[in-house]
């Protein structure tokens, strides 16, 4: 579980990306968070791992405050968490299988993460993880020989290694195109449901964001200002969120026709 | 060639006056020149410079140079001269191989985006900035006076002097990385220097080795200078036939170690453009 209670966001350089952020959310819930470019959809998922700090209010993860984390609590907290990007972030120079046993560094000691020896049990883990995002045979491949849609799809599996409770995902559709934007979806869809991983994903497009979210959260100007379920968010609901009427880049498909 | 494509012109004809027409050198450049070409004879007049030896003792040096044509090759079989190249070739290696694995901690302590704090970055800069102030031959003659063993001395001579070249150049490599990848370790729970492991050396990887290659070739030419002030090698093998004016013998030393560094030179950029 992941709760929010008045939590704030400053940087240091002034900017409030976040503004009384208050939000629960329950195990294994598939949560999809909007909002406009610069609204702290980045800011929000990046707080509960940490990566970014809370300057205000208290977040507690499974029950734990993260704020009162010191390094190696917050690492322990950070292996529990997946995490995947918009531009992937894989090491394109090293193989599929390199870059998803990064996903078993948290449990590697000093020398066996110094020279690689990954044990047998980690190794089985990333074949999973590959198997279950369906590309296990480009396990030897180089990461840069792959396509986009394969990239994500290694740092999802990446993130699946760790073992996680909880999948961060920003914006992991972004940077791909909308047949391959929808597939990745569903893989993010079915990790959910088969491991009941709670998954919160920050998405642009609304009918993404209709079709996946159990419940979608909307941001604006760093505070949250929907919550509710995929079939509550109308058109309205969204021009409301973004402050504006709807165009054609807010949605993956631009062609009309019904939605699958 | 081929003729211009307006060949209804003469060739006499002036081009049309729209032409720009090239800036005058700046006056920058003007007074650098000068400035240079003042220093240039304000040195040479310092120390005596002249070229007149060369004619004058033409004569003289005949008769030497004459042997240097007629090389010695005998004295390459002789035992010493043999293990005087291998001990060259085996400080190179190591002085390489030592230096490379320090310069790499340190490189990575000497960017920013690999090192745990501030400080710790600082000071890293500060002390290989110090080690690339002496030149191989300054870190010689210091081993030279406190180290017994010869060869001991000329591979931590060289070892010091790589570790100030690597590192800087790895370090550099290691601030243009991608910092994608350091994030996703550090969203799996990787600690700082899992980060450096397995977001930013396989980044760097093909640099580093390439600059590991490249103090190689260094290391093989420097260690044959360095064993003439006592450091091991073959350099001390050339300082002995020099001291007994044994020019036919030096002959051949020389030449052989033209050959030796020019092949292993050659061996090691193959290597190196394979990398990069
Ligand atoms: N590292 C940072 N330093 C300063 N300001 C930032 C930083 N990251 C984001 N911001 C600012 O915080 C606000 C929210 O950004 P972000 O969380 O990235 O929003 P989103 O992901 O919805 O586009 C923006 O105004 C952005 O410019
Ligand atoms: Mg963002």
């Amino acid at each position: 579980m992941i709760e929010f209670r008045d939590v704030s966001v400053t940087y240091p350089n002034g900017t409030k990306a976040l503004d009384g952020v208050d939000l629960t959310i329950p195990d294994g819930q598939f949560v999809v968070v909007v909002g406009l470019s610069g609204a702290g959809k980045s800011t929000l998922v990046r707080t509960i791992n940490g990566i970014v700090p809370a300057t205000g209010g208290e977040l507690l993860v499974d029950g734990a405050p993260v704020a009162a984390a010191n390094r190696r609590q917050l690492r322990r907290l950070r292996s529990q968490v997946g995490m995947i990007f918009q531009s992937f972030n894989l090491v394109n120079r090293t193989t599929v299988m390199n870059n998803v046993l990064t996903g078993r560094l948290h449990s590697a000691g000093f020398l066996r993460s110094m020279f690689g020896w990954f044990s047998g049990a980690d190794k089985e883990v990333a074949f999973d993880a590959l198997e279950r995002v369906g590309i296990l045979e480009k396990a030897y491949v180089r990461a840069s020989q792959l396509s986009g849609g394969q990239q994500q799809r290694v740092a999802i599996a990446r993130g699946l290694a760790q073992q996680p409770r909880i999948m961060l995902a920003d914006e992991p559709v972004a940077s791909l195109d909308p047949p391959t934007a929808d597939a990745v979806m569903r893989d993010l869809q079915r990790i959910n449901r088969e491991l009941g991983i709670t998954t919160v994903v920050n998405l642009h497009f609304l009918d993404l964001a209709r079709r996946y979210g159990d419940r979608i959260i909307g941001m604006r100007a760093g505070k949250v200002v929907f919550d509710g379920t995929g079939a509550e968010a109308d058109d309205a609901v969204f021009e409301s969120i973004y402050g504006r009427s709807l165009t054609a880049e807010d949605v993956v498909e631009k062609k009309a026709g019904p939605v699958a | 060639m081929s003729t211009p494509a307006t060949t209804d012109r003469a060739p006499t004809d002036q081009p049309p006056a729209d032409r720009p027409v090239k800036p005058p050198p700046s006056i920058g450049t003007v007074v650098g020149l000068l400035v240079f070409a003042a220093i240039s004879v304000y040195a040479a007049i310092g120390i005596e410079f002249t070229l007149r030896p060369l004619w004058e003792d033409v004569n003289r040096g005949r008769e030497i140079v004459a042997r240097y044509f007629d090389p010695n090759w005998a004295i390459l079989t002789r035992p010493a001269v043999r293990e005087g190249f291998l001990e060259t070739l085996y400080i190179a290696i190591i002085a390489t191989l030592v230096g490379c694995l320090i310069a790499l901690v340190c490189a990575m302590l000497a960017s920013k985006v690999s090192a745990p704090n501030t400080p710790v970055y600082r000071i890293t800069k500060f002390v290989l900035s110090v080690l690339r102030s002496l030149p191989d031959l300054a870190w010689g003659l210091l081993f030279v006076a406190f180290v017994v063993n010869p060869q001991l001395s000329g591979v931590l001579a060289l070892t010091m002097f790589n570790i100030g070249i690597v590192a800087k150049l790895t370090s550099e490599s290691i601030d243009a990385v991608e910092r994608g990848p350091i994030e996703a370790v550090e969203a799996a729970g990787g600690s700082r220097f899992q980060r450096g492991r397995y977001a930013v050396l396989p980044q760097v990887a093909p640099n580093y080795l390439s600059y590991c290659f490249y103090v190689f070739e260094i290391n093989i030419r420097a260690s044959a200078v360095l064993g003439m002030i006592g450091a091991g090698g073959i350099g001390t093998v050339i300082n002995i036939l020099v001291s007994r004016l044994q020019h036919e013998d030096l002959a051949a030393v020389v030449y052989a170690l033209v050959v030796v560094v020019f092949i292993l030179d050659q061996a090691s950029r193959a290597v190196r453009r394979r990398l990069t």
